[in-house]
């Protein structure tokens, strides 16, 4: 230990044979788009997909896309999306008629709504399939393109159960209850078991998330090479627990704070306009707490999935911090809330490059050895508009 | 210059992919007019500018030319290649050059505020006119009969004398236009809700027992029943059903990549507007269809300073006429007389 500068090594010429105990070499996610940059193509795209009313989004989702994509660098090189403007504008009016469709159902048939429900719940499976496929076919990194290949029966059973679940729900909340259909009386039963379904569904929905993660990134391929989810369901209820605990928290404080002040109230005889005021600011707290549990949720699950995807010998972790996530959202709250909306685009590129930047692949050198699977098959957009349309992420 | 090959002066270091395998080879480029060519270590490759694609510029991300056989370049030295861009003669689209521009994206910007206000203001109002006025009215009248149904299932039933029932009904007849389509009269107890009356879609008419009681004459009940019936015949209930579809998709469109939450209350705002002006209309149809029936239609402006009172709702302030479905009811009572001179 006589020779201080040896913390240096790594600086030494390079040996000829690497030592085979070397750590591999890390690489974070760098994500270069910039809100003012960013800006200028939202407006534009804007501008256009008005103009033509609407015909435009789907070029103007291409440019988005490739925007996003080119501006995330992982070890020297950047993703790139080739998704076709034409495929993605069929399939934006396919889910527009059925939107249309479904709307006029719900409308026109009365208590046969139901159907109109299930007729809807039967093709979103396919649709949301259709949209992975769809985004991962047209997504490439050094050239590579990856692909999708979750089985549809899994789509069926991940979407189909929550989905039944609710329309079994809505149905006895629609039937179910007894007595003269003018002054329905509560029917205790059906109220029981609709409770059940909520506690069942709730219970249940981490694990679903589970699995559609599971499905997601267990089926995902670049070139020849398939991912692999290791994940345990566990720690997806850890998020949704946290979730839940900080929402009764909060909302045990407002609801003491209102007990407070509705008492001190009192004494004044007829409400006065300064107890209404304070009771909205409450309100407006429990809500801002309710956007405020989201990123909490979507920041432990980043983390959960990441760190348990593997692409054969690399590996990614990702270390978002969840009071950081929630930092943002609320300060992309205020500034969008407060610009009328023109600064969305600042919001989103802070919120990106957040996200993008916490995922780091453990061995960068190995990203180098993929290869190409050969022709990629063409694969069909119509469920690409329903993902922006439902506002389902798939993110990178 | 078709077949004069320039001299290819320009090099630029770029990255190289093959397109079969992920392992990225560092290259020169030299763009000339007459083609690129990109050598490595262990490649040499001539390409056709004609068969090549070049990416968009963005201010931090490489630019990508893509080659006919699958191979491409990143490159991201963008001084580097403009120029030698500049030197071939290259011209981006009108897009992207725009997008680059600030000037242009004011332009932009100020071009996208006059298309929403004009299409917001004139071009949605008339559509979904057109539009409702081609629904059919079996549709029409199937989504009143459920309207119909979630009124009674709301409301309980009316708590009238049979004389004070057939008196309404009366009015009622008296003024309905004869033009083919079935209009019917509800009465309800409005329970918590106070005096009031509306209109659903396909020709019923609501009033509520309270409303009937407040009226102090015939001809004030008239011009609240005349109101209502503005709103059936202009089909009012389907232009908003419609105009708040659109605006709720345009907004959806701008602010959808934030949050659904933040998304739908300028959407409920937008439409409120169009509210405002549907009961204006309603208002000057009253007025037309009393005059023609030869009404006097002061008791109806009198009604409505009632209906203020026993709502009890004082003139609002400057901002928060904003967030009404009704104009302020000063303005109305206003609007009214005036139209009696």
């Amino acid at each position: 230990m006589d020779d201080v500068t040896n913390v240096y090594e790594p600086m030494r010429p390079e040996p000829v044979q690497p030592a085979a105990a070397a750590p591999p070499r890390r690489s974070r996610v760098r994500f270069t788009g910039t809100g003012q940059e960013y800006f200028r193509i939202w407006i534009v795209n804007l501008l256009l997909t008005i103009v033509t009313l609407g015909i435009y989004s789907a070029w103007a989702k291409v440019r988005k896309m490739q925007y996003l994509y080119r501006n995330t660098h992982l070890d020297g090189s950047v993703f790139d999306y080739h998704g076709d403007p034409i495929a993605i504008l069929k399939g934006r009016i396919l889910v527009v008629l059925l939107a249309v469709l479904y709307k006029l159902a719900l409308t026109l048939l009365g208590a046969y709504a139901v159907a109109a429900v299930a007729a809807l719940a039967a093709v979103l499976p396919w649709l949301l399939t259709q949209s992975f496929r769809f985004r991962l076919h047209n997504s490439s990194f050094r050239g590579l393109r990856f692909r999708f290949t979750g089985p549809l029966l899994q789509a069926y059973l991940i979407f189909g159960v929550p989905m039944l679940l609710v329309l079994a729900a809505s149905a006895l909340a629609v039937f179910g209850m007894g007595g003269d259909p003018k002054h329905p009386v509560p029917n205790v039963r059906a109220l029981l078991a609709i409770g059940l379904i909520y506690l069942v569904l709730s219970l249940i929905w981490p694990y679903l998330h589970f699995c559609l993660k599971r499905w997601q990134h267990g089926h995902t391929w670049y070139g020849t090479a398939r991912a692999r989810f290791e994940g345990h369901a566990g720690s997806f209820y850890a998020p949704y627990l946290a979730a839940t605990g900080m929402l009764f928290g909060i909302g045990i404080i407002v609801a003491v704070l209102a007990a407070a002040f509705g008492m001190a109230a009192q004494g004044h005889g007829p409400p006065r306009s300064g107890a209404v005021v304070i009771g909205w600011v409450l309100v407006g707290l429990f809500y801002v707490a309710a956007i405020a549990v989201t990123p909490l949720v979507t920041a432990w699950i980043q983390n959960a999935v990441w760190s348990n995807t593997r692409l054969e010998s690399v590996g990614f972790s990702s270390d978002v911090r969840a009071l950081r996530l929630i930092g943002i959202t609320l300060g992309n709250l205020v500034i969008v809330v407060l610009s009328l909306g023109l600064l969305i685009p600042f919001a989103l590129m802070r919120t990106i490059k957040y996200k993008f930047e916490a995922i780091e692949v453990l061995d960068a050198d190995a990203l180098g050895r993929f290869v190409s699977e050969g022709k990629d098959a063409g694969v069909g957009s119509a469920g690409e508009g329903a993902v922006d349309v439902m506002d389902l992420d798939f993110g990178l | 210059m078709s077949t004069g090959q320039t001299p290819l002066r320009t090099v630029l270091p770029a990255l190289f992919y093959d397109g079969l395998r992920s392992q990225p080879q560092a290259v020169e480029l030299r763009i000339g007019s007459g083609g690129i060519v990109v050598r490595g270590q262990t490649l040499q490759r001539g390409y056709d500018w004609r068969r090549a694609r070049l990416s968009e510029r963005l201010q931090h991300a490489p630019r990508v030319i893509r080659f006919a056989d699958g191979g491409f370049c990143e490159i991201s030295d963008q001084a580097g290649l403009d120029a030698a861009l500049a030197a071939v003669g290259y011209h981006d689209s009108w897009v992207a050059r725009s997008q680059r521009r600030w000037s242009h994206v004011l332009a932009a910007m100020a071009m996208l505020l006059a298309a929403i206000f004009a299409l917001y203001r004139w071009g949605l109002p008339v559509a979904a006119e057109r539009v409702a006025r081609r629904i059919p009215p079996g549709v029409e009248a199937g989504i009143g009969t459920r309207a119909v149904k979630i009124v009674e299932q709301q409301f309980g039933p009316s708590e009238l004398a049979p004389e004070q029932t057939d008196r309404v009904q009366h009015v009622f007849d008296s003024i309905v236009p004869q033009d083919g389509r079935s209009f019917h009269l509800v009465l309800r107890d409005g329970g918590s809700f106070g005096a009031n009356a509306f209109a659903l879609p396909g020709g019923t008419v609501v009033v509520t027992d309270q409303l009937v009681q407040l009226a102090p004459n015939d001809a004030a009940l008239a011009g609240v029943l005349a109101h209502e019936i503005g709103h059936v015949e202009r089909r009012h209930l389907m232009r908003l059903v419609i105009s708040g579809t659109v605006v709720g998709a345009v907004v959806t469109l701008i602010a959808g990549d934030v949050s659904g939450v933040t998304a739908a209350l300028p959407a409920a705002l937008a439409n409120l507007s169009y509210s405002r002006d549907m009961e204006r209309e309603a208002d000057s149809y009253a007025i037309d269809l009393l005059k023609l029936r030869q009404i006097p239609i002061e008791p109806l402006a009198q009604l409505l300073q009632q209906l203020q009172t026993a709502h009890q709702s004082g003139r609002a302030p400057g901002w928060a006429r904003y967030l009404q479905t009704h104009p302020d009811t000063e303005d109305r009572i206003a609007a009214i007389r005036a139209a009696e001179r």
